[in-house]
């Protein structure tokens, strides 16, 4: 646990969560109108769903994943610049897959 | 009454965020351009130790994005779609980049918390400002944007 390094871990979560965005596969999706999660889009009966929660989930899963592996494969740890890097990355991303709504 | 209390604690927790956010790149902002501090109200306000911030603002990250995560159905229910029939879909892109922003920010909290820790380090003085930076301009901007929507169309 001590040798973890946070930074990986924010890479990791963080090139996750754009991935899953892009890719539309969050983790768990859910219908608030029927109070259901389910792994799979249901038919628009079922109302409006609701990724944000999954995609949370998949970014927190992709970057622990990513923080043990790095620990296992003993890389050193992430220096900042890159870290912040990838973190501007992904909010440019985010702002670019959003960029339908400001048309 | 359970959604307005949590979306009045999304609130407050926030405004203390942004605070304490915008206190702590200040004063490291001085530390590493002295000339900035002076003997007036700018120079007292970023001439605290911005270290003893870190913390405290991760936890209040964390309250803050709670409430809000807890209050998003109901938005999803009863807010977007009054959004979508008034034809505002910059509204419902300005909520998603809120909540992407959010989450892209609570992601980058470990390594926040790594460049703090590092005492005194000289070489991450400006990786730690740059992401103390990017964290407090989230802030800023789903603080803007949640009092701008809420005063669209409330919960």
């Amino acid at each position: 646990m001590k040798d973890l390094d946070g930074g990986w871990f924010t890479v990791g979560a963080c090139a996750g969560y754009v991935l899953l965005l892009f890719c539309d596969l969050p983790l768990v999706r859910y219908y608030p109108l029927s109070n259901t999660w389910t792994l799979h889009a249901l038919p628009p009966e079922d109302g409006p769903q609701m990724a944000w929660y999954g995609l949370f989930a998949g970014a927190l899963l992709a970057g622990t994943v990513t923080m043990v592996l790095a620990r296992m494969m003993r890389l050193s740890a992430v220096r900042g610049e890159a870290g912040v890097g990838v973190t501007l990355a992904a909010l440019a991303g985010c702002i670019f897959f959003l960029r339908g709504f400001f048309a | 009454m359970i959604v307005i209390t949590l979306l009045i604690v999304h609130g407050l927790t926030a405004l203390g965020l942004m605070g304490a956010l915008t206190h702590q790149v200040l004063g490291e902002l001085s530390r590493a351009r002295p000339r900035l501090s002076g003997a007036g109200f700018a120079g007292r306000y970023t001439a605290v130790a911005p270290r003893p911030f870190t913390g405290v603002i991760v936890i209040l990250y964390i309250a803050t994005i709670l409430p809000g995560a807890l209050i998003y159905p109901t938005y999803r229910l009863d807010v977007r779609p009054a959004f979508e029939d008034m034809g505002l879909a910059w509204a419902v892109g300005l909520f998603e980049l809120k909540e992407h922003g959010g989450a892209i920010g609570l992601a980058a909290l470990p390594l926040y918390l790594r460049l703090w820790r590092k005492d005194g380090a000289e070489d991450t003085r400006w990786p730690r400002l740059a992401i103390t930076l990017l964290l407090a301009t989230i802030v800023w901007f789903d603080f803007i944007a949640g009092h701008l929507l809420n005063n669209l169309r409330g919960l």
